[in-house]
């Protein structure tokens, strides 16, 4: 009685568990359920007992700059780095702190770090392993265990780059600007709202975060300095853990060029934060249809037609990318930064299936080409006051091909503040998928909610 | 030595039904259904450490620890802590169960039977101790298992002390001097053999997905992307084949003229609860990871998914609870049907 013989599935399905009742009993009688339990622990010692690992090496980074300097980094370059970003930053289960550093406190740290427990006052430690790392993964590389199912992919923390700040590009975000990602989430994608954590606990995680971009960007940067600066065959290291006992003065000396790295990575995120954007006198801003006032809604109504005009014009020329219709299909294709940092940046082709096959093992994700935000869902990630898309629109998106627009007085040909307003006006009246093709301009009046 | 003592003549116990054993069987099985349900909330909160030692809770006798600080304390606390004394009254009632066995069960395997549910209620606890005590997750899902598994051996002592299954040959035994003598004929067709085969591989089926969603709910940093998204198609795959088996159940349940009855509402609960669950399985999928297809599905654009919410997390462990009504259903069913068969083919 074969099951799979010239059978069709099912049934072989079917007779499979052929065995009677009493059969069953009498094993479950005898000592069935000893060796059972013994597979268990078995299988648990196999998998570690389920700890969480510790940080691994950038190895998608290592492989790049093996394939732009033509050959393998040695097991000691390797080493170094390794040794050197421990000894400044300490491990996933026990962070450490250089002196002096004051974007983050090592008592934050240590609470969002190690393992997961709480303590009779209802205190939470271990916040990121609880929260975050089934999507960002340990180092904040963005290779959770979920990471390749997700749309976009969780954040990679390493590059240090964000998207959603009050801070131009190429600027950090502020603490305040995390804080409010995390509490906010990002609507459209997987990115939680931890709106229900308390204040302290999101302190804690963001200050992780800026703690495991800071680690990344060091570790980036010295293995740049083992690859590129020195030359292990002349004898250069970049730090020798030997000289600690031996010469601890030559030590020190090499070891502090290695922290004003780290605190010049960490001193990045002190950024004050920007005055947020005036509304303009002129006109209201806001959705047409809450605004009660006729006066207003002309106004507002006509702000929003320069917005259109602005928008599939070549001053702005959002169309561009976000096509006439605000969908987005028109955009050309391309990638957004964490993807080109190892394809497009390292001179591959992240079409070229055969050259990206390395990469992939050594932990980049499969590249997925960035879409433009679909305006008419009316859904902005980064938040949806017009205060927050007037900051999208001037200060870009970091990381994507949505570009700062260029602006009045430092550009003669830049938009006016106003005119940026009219596209945020634009933006958030944009007419829903739902509602497809009914554009609000000033002479459709009809379309849009009269004043009760 | 009688005739009730061996598993073989089990068929034959028709005066061996005992209401206080099956009352505990019974209180038993219920009272494993909310733990299963705070044991879920356990993992769905992230609280399995908001107690650091074990057996004693912060050094307090676990029964004496003042409900003051359980109750008012951290809601992972309550929870954990819930947990456990919950898990002590499963283990007082299966100690119940010994005894009532002991005293009034007629069956000798059965106390056997009744021995080893006490024994599985204690290795299940110490399973929960050694997670907390090694602070380990992967024991967290093995516990997370082994609890189901214990409710489908909880639910399977409820059936084999019920009178429908003491008094099934004598059921039989009536149908065959009354005018419907066709059940007895009825039992030994392949229909019925099918039915009990199609059962167990559904409850098979049914438990190795439960084991695949705790590998899924129990991922650690160390997890591979590769390997999780290797057990959410196994996931799937499975929820695809518990599907189609609870529906040939369903189909095979509802002819007319089955067995001895009790097959029926079994089987057709089974198939409520599966499609109970794929919705919960998708709601899950959505309120950790939000959805998929964004693409086709606009209007969701806008949802954010809720670290830890209310709604979320009975989302969340309603999956597993379902997950858990569906095995022991199965159990149900499967014994069932073994037993009428067992029992007209005697
Ligand atoms: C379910 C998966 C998931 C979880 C859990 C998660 N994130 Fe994210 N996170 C994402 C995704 C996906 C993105 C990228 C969104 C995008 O690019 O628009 C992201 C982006 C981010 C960003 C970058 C925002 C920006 O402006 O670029 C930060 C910071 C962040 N997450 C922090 C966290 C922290 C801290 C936690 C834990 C408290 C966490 N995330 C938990 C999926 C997740
Ligand atoms: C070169 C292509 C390009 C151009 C030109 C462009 N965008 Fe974008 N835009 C994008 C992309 C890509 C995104 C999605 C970024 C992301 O992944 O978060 C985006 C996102 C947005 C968002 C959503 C912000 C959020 O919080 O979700 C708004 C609003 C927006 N663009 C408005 C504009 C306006 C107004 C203009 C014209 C001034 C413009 N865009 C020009 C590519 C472009």
């Amino acid at each position: 009685m074969y099951p799979f013989q010239g059978r069709n599935l099912t049934l072989a399905i079917l007779r499979f568990p052929g065995f009677t009742m009493s059969q069953f009993l009498k094993r479950f009688n005898s000592t069935y359920i000893r060796p059972l339990a013994v597979t268990g622990l078995l299988c648990a010692m196999m998998f570690g007992c389920g700890r969480d690992p510790e940080f691994a090496p950038n190895k998608l980074r290592i492989k790049v700059i093996e394939t732009e300097i033509g050959q393998d980094l040695t097991a000691t370059e390797l080493g170094d780095v390794q040794q050197a970003v421990e000894e400044m930053f300490g491990s996933a289960e026990v962070p450490k702190l250089i002196e002096g550093v004051e974007a983050v406190s090592l008592d934050r740290l240590r609470q969002a770090a190690g393992r997961v427990y709480s303590d009779e006052q209802d205190v939470h430690f271990g916040l990121y392993r609880k929260h975050c790392i089934r999507c960002h993964g340990t180092a904040g590389d963005g290779r959770g265990p979920a990471a390749r199912l997700l749309s976009p992919y969780p954040r990679d923390f390493r590059l240090g780059k964000f998207k959603f700040k009050s801070t131009p590009q190429g600027s950090k975000p502020t603490a305040d600007d995390l804080a409010r990602t995390l509490r906010m989430g990002i609507p459209g994608t997987s990115m939680p709202s931890f709106s229900l954590l308390r204040d302290s606990e999101i302190e804690a995680l963001a200050e992780y975060v800026i703690y495991l971009s800071a680690r990344g960007e060091t570790e980036r940067e010295l293995l740049n300095q083992v690859s590129h600066t020195l030359d292990y065959s002349r004898g250069d290291r970049l730090i020798d853990f030997d000289l600690k006992t031996k010469k601890p003065a030559d030590f020190d000396a090499q070891f502090d060029k290695l922290e004003s790295v780290a605190k010049s990575n960490y001193a990045k995120w002190q950024v004050a934060s920007p005055p947020s954007p005036k509304l303009p006198t002129a006109f209201p801003v806001g959705v047409v249809a809450d605004v009660e006032d006729s006066a207003s809604i002309d106004q507002l109504q006509k702000s929003v037609a320069r917005g259109r005009q602005l928008f599939i014009g070549n001053l702005a020329s959002c169309s561009k990318c976000h096509g006439e219709d605000g969908s987005g299909s028109t955009a050309p294709k391309d990638y957004d930064l964490w993807t080109k940092d190892w394809t497009v940046a390292a001179n591959i082709n992240p079409e070229d299936k055969a050259a990206i096959k390395p990469m992939l093992k050594a932990g980049a994700l499969k590249p997925v080409p960035m879409r433009p935000r679909d305006l008419r869902e009316g859904v902005c990630r980064g938040g949806g006051s017009p205060e927050d898309i007037y900051l999208r629109i001037v200060n870009g998106i970091e990381g994507t091909s949505m570009p700062a627009a260029a602006l009045q007085p430092n550009v003669s040909e830049g938009l006016t503040t106003d005119q940026v307003w009219d596209l945020v006006n634009f933006v958030l009246n944009m007419p829903s998928v739902a509602s497809e093709g009914k554009l609000v301009t000033a002479n459709a009046e009809s379309d849009q909610g009269a004043p009760q | 030595m009688s005739r009730y003592d061996s598993a073989k003549t089990s068929v034959d116990d028709s005066n061996a039904y005992s209401k206080a054993v099956h009352l505990f069987a019974m209180v038993l099985t219920i009272s494993v259904f909310p733990l299963i349900w705070v044991g879920g909330l356990v993992t769905t909160y992230g609280a399995g450490m908001a107690v650091p030692d074990w057996p004693g809770t912060y050094g307090w006798n676990m029964f004496l620890y003042p409900p003051s600080t359980w109750l008012y304390g951290g809601f992972d606390l309550m929870v954990e802590h819930g947990h456990r004394l919950l898990g002590s009254l499963s283990g007082v009632l299966a100690i119940g169960l010994l005894i009532a066995a002991l005293l009034f069960e007629k069956r000798r395997w059965f106390k056997w039977w009744c021995l080893f549910v006490l024994l599985a209620v204690i290795a299940q606890g110490v399973l929960g101790g050694v997670r907390v005590r090694l602070d380990a997750r992967t024991f967290a899902m093995i516990h997370g298992c082994t609890g189901q598994l214990f409710l489908a051996i909880a639910t399977a002592t409820a059936v084999m002390s019920s009178r429908w299954w003491i008094r099934a040959r004598q059921a039989l035994e009536n149908s065959k001097n009354s005018k419907t003598s066709e059940v007895a004929t009825l039992a030994r067709t392949p229909a019925t053999r099918t039915l009990a085969r199609a059962a167990t591989a559904l409850l098979l089926f049914a438990y190795c997905q439960v084991v695949a969603g705790a590998q899924l709910r129990h991922v650690t940093g160390g997890t591979e992307p590769g390997s999780f998204m290797a057990l959410v198609h196994i996931h799937l795959t499975l929820a695809a084949v518990v599907l189609i088996a609870s529906l040939l159940v369903a189909a095979l349940v509802v002819r007319p003229g089955r067995l001895l009855g009790g097959v029926r509402s079994p089987g057709l609960f089974i198939l409520a609860f599966v499609f109970l669950q794929i919705c919960l399985g998708l709601a899950t999928w959505i309120v950790n990871y939000a959805v998929p297809w964004q693409e086709l599905m606009p209007e969701l654009a806008r949802y954010t998914i809720q670290a830890k919410g209310y709604w979320e997390s009975v989302i969340v462990t309603a999956h597993v609870a379902t997950g858990a009504l569906i095995v022991s259903m199965a159990t149900v069913l499967c014994l069932r049907s073994w037993r009428s068969r067992a029992v007209a083919s005697h």
